[in-house]
């Protein structure tokens, strides 16, 4: 208890006054047993803190605890609960958040670009089609495969297969992955994270074992001859294309050019111009440039899935490219020439 | 006016409503009798009062037997009881209750006809003879020897060491009178009457605790306000709380035996 220094007692003790007047013994009894309103306590009250005559009563009449039912009050209160009500609630937030589940995952995807089909009637088909809306219940059969409308942008059309399907006996599905939506494709019909089934892959074809020994010598040859000539495909620092690994190679057939995504096993043709042998090739990510018989110049922002031809004015064929990112220099039997625009413009040395 | 005052009655079934609550009929008041003592009483006040004893006192302040009956058996025990608690002596508790039992019993101007009802029987009961017990207390100390009377004449004539400081006592008095009644009276019954915790609990109907806490805030609040007072004043915030931290009649210093000594020295 803090000192109460003795002037200030003093000057309470000034204020205390011998009042003539005193509240009746109705009120005081009233004020003992805590039945007094409010209004009718607080004059009471400035009367009893001057009249120690009163208090002196007051402090006679004063029931005990035990014995006075209106001053005593409840053993039980709601409010008093209220630390335990706080209490519990965080507990209940704690347990709910510890426990929430986490998100399922169905399956993990392995993201592979299928190059394009030589069969197929479009210049760069994409290797899956979509025809119409499709819905993740609706089935597919495995001889209409999805396919999917041109772009002009999108760099990639990836089918991603799952790589671990639901059921072993279900066909693979078709994951548009949120990095791919991100490069806004046309997501009119196919939204991100929608299962798409396709056809499963074809199975091998037997082969006799002639074929398969000329095959392979045709492989080891073209192989040594042009393994020098060999790219892999990286993509460039900051790029937002999927990560994929992709080796272009001149002349596995003569004149053509091939792609392959699993480091040689599997090779693809990119049909760039049929009419045209391709002799030359440099690749700086996805950035791709083809030369061929007659000048022909051929470039690829896309990594190899939309290809343009570039105008040279030579007709000499192109044997060799050499590219930096910005300056182009072919390599011609009359010479060599250079591009530093992107190929609009050239000049020789 | 004879509209109001008719208002003013309780009706046939009100009356009756009451005359059940009040259990008159243990007492063995009638309806009749009981209408006839509350014709001119508020349906409204009566509802308001503790009603059993409200009746039972207006009954016995109007000479019903049976409610005397009632009375006696019931309270005049506890009467007598009341009394030795409150003056702590058999002797003096039984004629402080023998007096009011005198003033009760008077068929003229009983007491009881004082009795509104607003705490119980037995609590009024007890405050008569707390306010009697006070009031012959104060006529006692009235009553002192002349020499006593003397010193303590002499002692109020002390000067007090305070009125020079004007501007601390008229800072304490603002900061007195800012404080609610009920704080102002736990400091009076605290620091002037010397109560104890648990009888200002008990008188107040709370914990003992509480009124600790209570006098710890408001003593720190008073303190706070006599500083900021003297501040405005032009006290510097360091001298005012130098003169609340010292007090001259706190050194305990008696300044007569001190002078006496030095005298016969």
């Amino acid at each position: 208890m803090e000192p109460f220094p003795k002037f200030l007692a003093s000057r309470l003790a000034r204020q205390q006054q011998t009042a003539e007047a005193h509240p009746d013994a109705d009120a005081l009894t009233a004020f003992a047993e805590n039945r007094l309103k409010p209004n009718e306590r607080k004059p009471l009250l400035a009367h009893l803190a001057i009249c120690a005559d009163c208090r002196e009563v007051l402090s006679l009449i004063a029931p005990d605890f035990a014995t006075a039912p209106t001053t005593a009050r409840p053993s039980f209160q709601w409010w008093n609960l209220r630390w335990a009500a706080a209490l519990a609630a965080a507990c209940l937030i704690a347990v709910v958040v510890i426990h929430r589940p986490e998100p399922v995952y169905e399956a993990r995807v392995d993201v592979k670009v299928q190059r394009p089909n030589a069969t197929a009637p479009e210049p760069m088909p994409t290797p899956v089609q979509r025809t119409g809306p499709v819905q993740p219940t609706s089935p597919v059969q495995p001889t209409s495969p999805v396919v999917l409308p041109k772009r002009k942008k999108f760099v990639a059309s990836p089918v991603i297969v799952a790589a671990k399907p639901v059921a072993p006996s279900a066909q693979p599905v078709v994951l548009v992955p949120p990095d791919v939506a991100n490069v806004q494709p046309p997501t009119d019909r196919i939204q991100t994270g929608q299962l798409i089934p396709v056809a499963p892959p074809p199975p091998p074809k037997p082969q006799s074992n002639s074929a398969a020994l000329q095959a392979l010598a045709d492989n080891q040859q073209y192989s040594a001859a042009f393994r020098a000539r060999t790219v892999r495909a990286l993509p460039r620092l900051g790029s937002n294309l999927p990560v994929r690994q992709t080796e272009w190679k001149i002349g596995e057939a003569p004149g053509t050019l091939t792609s392959s995504e699993d480091g040689g096993s599997t090779l693809k043709t990119a049909h760039v111009d049929d009419r045209t042998n391709l002799y030359a090739l440099s690749v700086s990510g996805f950035d791709i440039w083809a030369g061929g018989e007659n000048g022909a110049l051929f470039h690829s922002t896309d990594n190899g899935l939309h290809w343009s031809q570039v105008t040279v004015p030579v007709t000499d064929a192109i044997t060799a490219i050499h590219t930096n990112g910005t300056i182009i220099r072919l390599t011609i039997k009359s010479g060599d020439w250079w591009s530093s625009d992107g190929g609009r413009t050239w000049a020789t040395k | 006016m004879l509209t109001s005052s008719v208002a003013n009655q309780p009706s046939e079934r009100e009356c009756a409503r009451l005359y059940s609550e009040s259990e008159a009929a243990s007492f063995s008041l009638s309806l009749e009798e009981f209408a006839n003592l509350f014709k001119d009483t508020q349906p409204d006040r009566l509802r308001s009062v503790r009603l059993k004893d409200f009746v039972l006192a207006r009954a016995c302040a109007h000479g019903h037997t049976g409610a005397w009956e009632f009375f006696i058996t019931h309270y005049r025990e506890k009467l007598y009881l009341a009394a030795i608690a409150i003056t702590h002596d058999e002797v003096r508790g039984g004629e402080l209750a023998d007096s009011l039992w005198a003033d009760l019993y008077s068929a003229r101007t009983s007491k009881l006809n004082s009795f509104l009802g607003r705490g119980s029987l037995e609590g009024w009961l007890k405050t008569i003879l707390a306010q009697e017990f006070v009031n012959r207390i104060r006529k006692e100390r009235k009553l002192v020897p002349f020499d006593d009377a003397l010193e303590t004449l002499a002692q109020s004539e002390e000067p007090d060491p305070l009125l020079d400081q004007r501007a601390l006592a008229s800072a304490t008095d603002f900061a007195l009178a800012a404080l609610s009644a009920e704080d102002r009276f736990l400091l009076a019954a605290y620091y002037l009457d010397e109560r104890t915790l648990s009888e200002i609990g008990r008188m107040l109907g709370t914990h003992e605790s509480t009124i600790s806490r209570r006098l710890d805030k408001i003593t720190n609040v008073l303190r706070r306000q006599i500083i900021a007072g003297l501040c405005k004043t032009g006290v510097p915030k360091r001298a005012a709380e130098e003169m609340l931290d010292i007090d001259v009649r706190d050194l305990a210093i008696n300044v007569r035996e001190k002078l006496a000594q030095e005298r016969r020295a």
